[in-house]
């Protein structure tokens, strides 16, 4: 019987599909539904800007690494192009840009006139025609190209997404200034503008930026323990704000910028504090035998990721920000380590660093609700310590071979150094607009 | 009142005691077969068998340990063929959930019902009322002898589909959390060739980006294969195809 209800079942289902068919003399459209696609990385063609050499060389250079690592655009190559761009100048022909593949163009030109630059940009999308979308003309000093190149394509991504960039953010790095020294470093996201900020001639490393992006908090060795000091970025001197016996480390600005969260072993043991921005012990939020420390708030300022090796091996633990209710976040892997918990995810969402059963470091997310973990990276190098764009899109990681990378959190663009050299713990600064 | 009555009556005690010793002696008869059926055909013993070879399932590969951290992912696969929901009637175009409606009846319960409808009247066959026919398959109004091979119009729409599907991308600029909402009806014809002709937007979903993508599909396909008599005939009014990403599992 059961064969026979199979039977008879199938032939339904059959008949199901037929029925429309059979009946196609019923007036009306078939409808289909359309439920899955390819969900892929927009086409944006970002060609040679017109102009002042140097300047349109520059900016195109700025535009096309700004929204190819930002994790919603493939930039084409510019070797594919079969657009006769003297001809376009600032316009399209559209077919020239769809037989190469591409959704959108962005078009500029600059012109230098003294110490001054003017770039005009225009974006195009193939669909809305050859009429641009969008258009905007900066004009400042040639020294700020990049910064107003960076602004076009902060515009470019608020246009499609309607999210903030990042592209005029910083981050802050310990790098090495020779034999036994390690320097705090101040770029620009994408690598330029690198510029020292310490240089006592000792270790400086671990920075970690105020929610206002006017100080740097780091650890230095200069009088032989690891201090904490606090730096106001364009002038004046470090001040020390916590000198305790032991180690200073590991500080993390809370989202309000009032207090710092760091690892202080005053008493002989490894264990978490929150200090005023002074220095003074606020609260100790940590205290048992085991090793705590890298604390991490989350953007809500209720919550800390920390790495406690209570069970034994290190692992990411979240607590509140009074110290209670800790609880284990991290269960695979024996040896996870730097959380960093996403500012902006849709998700409470933190990065750190594990070393798998083979000994290599790379960079993971674990979703805080589900515990759901991601490998962001995987022999490409080993990566460590990552750090946070302002809008959580990309992570910057230091490579235990050198250098600054950035990886966008989505997994669909490859990591891109943007700092060659010996780098550690990035830090990455918040918001300037 | 059966035995029991019956013994009651003179004469009948002798039936019952007959009966009684008979079952016994049929009881123990078979029991008596059984131990000797036991003892005598059982498996040889091992010594007299061939040699023993030890036999292990193996598999291949090694299990990952879920203690283990996991490897990235690779690049993603491709979607699943989606679901075809076919109707030729032109009112059900905007057919879009409205949470103030109660829910309507969709393809699948309409499946249900006819199943249910159709075994209704089927004779089962713990029945004892079964006489052993068995019932009509296939749908009444079907073509009397035809196959499930015959229908042409369901494999072609499954390739049309496919095509689609394949040539539409959704940039990661839309978020995950719009892309839910959004729907979109893209209407066109195909004629014998297989061309696409009358193509259009014919409703937006109310995002530009998403809107152009569903064009853009159709700009890479261009062409069908081209239809026979039957599909030609079935898609007559044109197809209307409704655009709602569901993001994969």
């Amino acid at each position: 019987m059961s064969t026979l209800r199979t039977r008879l079942t199938l032939s339904l289902a059959l008949c199901a599909l037929w029925t429309p068919m059979a009946a196609a003399q019923v007036k009306g459209p078939v409808v289909i539904d359309i439920t899955s696609g390819r969900r892929d990385l927009y086409k944006l063609a970002v060609p040679p800007m017109l102009g002042t050499a140097d300047a349109a060389r520059t900016a195109t250079d700025v535009v096309s690494f700004d929204l190819g690592i930002c994790g919603w655009f493939k930039v084409l190559d510019p070797a594919s192009f079969v657009a006769n761009l003297p001809q376009e100048q600032l316009g399209i022909v559209p077919d020239a840009w769809r037989n190469v593949g591409a959704e959108g163009v962005s078009k500029g030109r600059a012109t230098v006139s003294g110490n001054e630059v003017v770039l005009e940009f225009k974006l195009y999308e193939l669909a809305r025609g050859d009429s641009p979308v969008l258009q905007k003309t900066y004009r400042g000093p040639t020294s700020l190209v990049r910064n107003l190149a960076h602004a076009w394509s902060n515009e470019v991504v608020k246009h499609y997404t309607g999210e903030d960039g990042f592209f005029d953010t910083q981050i802050a790095f310990a790098g090495s200034s020779g034999p036994g020294r390690k320097d705090i470093y101040v770029m620009d996201y994408d690598g330029a503008n690198v510029h020292r900020v310490t240089d006592n001639g000792s270790q400086n490393i671990l920075p970690a930026w105020a929610p206002n992006g006017r100080q740097i908090a780091y650890t230095s060795f200069i009088r032989g323990n690891p201090d904490l000091y606090l730096l106001t970025i364009g002038g004046g001197r470090a001040r020390r704000i916590s000198d305790r016996p032991g180690v200073n480390m590991g500080a993390a600005f809370s989202p309000d910028g009032t207090k710092i969260a760091c690892t202080l072993s005053k008493d002989g043991n490894s264990e978490i504090y929150v200090l005023s921005t002074d220095g003074s012990i606020l609260q100790r939020l940590t205290d048992n035998p085991f090793i705590d420390s890298s604390p991490a708030w989350s953007p809500d300022g209720s919550q800390l990721a920390f790495v406690s090796n209570r069970h034994g091996t290190p692992q990411v633990w979240l607590m509140n920000a009074n110290g209670g209710n800790a609880q284990r976040l991290t269960r695979q892997g024996n040896y996870n380590q730097e959380p960093a918990w996403c500012p902006k995810c849709q998700t409470p969402t933190i990065a750190f660093t594990a070393r798998d059963e083979r000994a290599h470091f790379d960079v993971f997310t674990i979703d805080v609700k589900s515990g759901a973990l991601t490998r962001l990276t995987e022999n490409q190098g080993e990566f460590e310590h990552p750090s946070w764009s302002p809008n959580g899109r990309v992570i910057a990681v230091a490579s235990a071979r050198g250098g600054v990378y950035l990886v966008p959190a989505n997994g669909m663009i490859p990591p891109r150094q943007v700092f060659r050299g010996q780098a550690s713990t990035p830090a990455w600064g918040p918001a300037r607009h | 009142m059966g035995i029991l009555s019956e013994a009651r009556r003179p004469g009948s005690r002798v039936l019952v005691l007959g009966a009684f010793t008979l079952t016994v002696l049929v009881h123990g008869g078979i029991l008596v077969a059984a131990w000797i059926s036991n003892a005598h055909a059982g498996a040889p013993p091992l010594a007299q068998m061939g040699p023993v070879i030890e036999v292990q399932a193996v598999r291949f590969g090694k299990p990952r340990d879920m203690s283990f951290l996991p490897h990235k992912a690779a690049a993603p696969k491709r979607q699943p063929t989606p679901k075809i929901a076919l109707t030729n009637n032109e009112k059900a175009l905007p057919k879009l959930k409205d949470p103030n409606k109660p829910e309507e009846k969709t393809q699948d319960d309409l499946l249900k019902k006819t199943h249910e409808n159709l075994f209704k009247d089927l004779p089962d066959d713990e029945n004892e009322n079964n006489t052993g026919s068995v019932a009509p398959e296939g749908d009444p109004n079907g073509v009397k002898g035809g196959s499930a091979t015959q229908g042409k119009g369901p494999i072609y729409l499954q390739h049309l589909v496919a095509a689609v599907q394949n040539a539409w991308e959704v940039p990661t600029t839309i978020p995950d959390e719009q892309l839910k909402k959004l729907v979109g009806i893209v209407y066109f014809k195909i004629d014998e060739s297989g061309n696409v002709s009358d193509l259009k937007l014919q409703q937006s979903s109310g995002n530009p980006s998403f809107d152009s993508t569903l064009l853009a599909a159709f700009a890479s396909i261009k062409k069908f294969d081209p239809p026979d008599a039957e599909v030609r005939s079935m898609l007559a009014e044109g197809v209307a195809l409704r655009f709602k990403y569901e993001k994969a599992q």
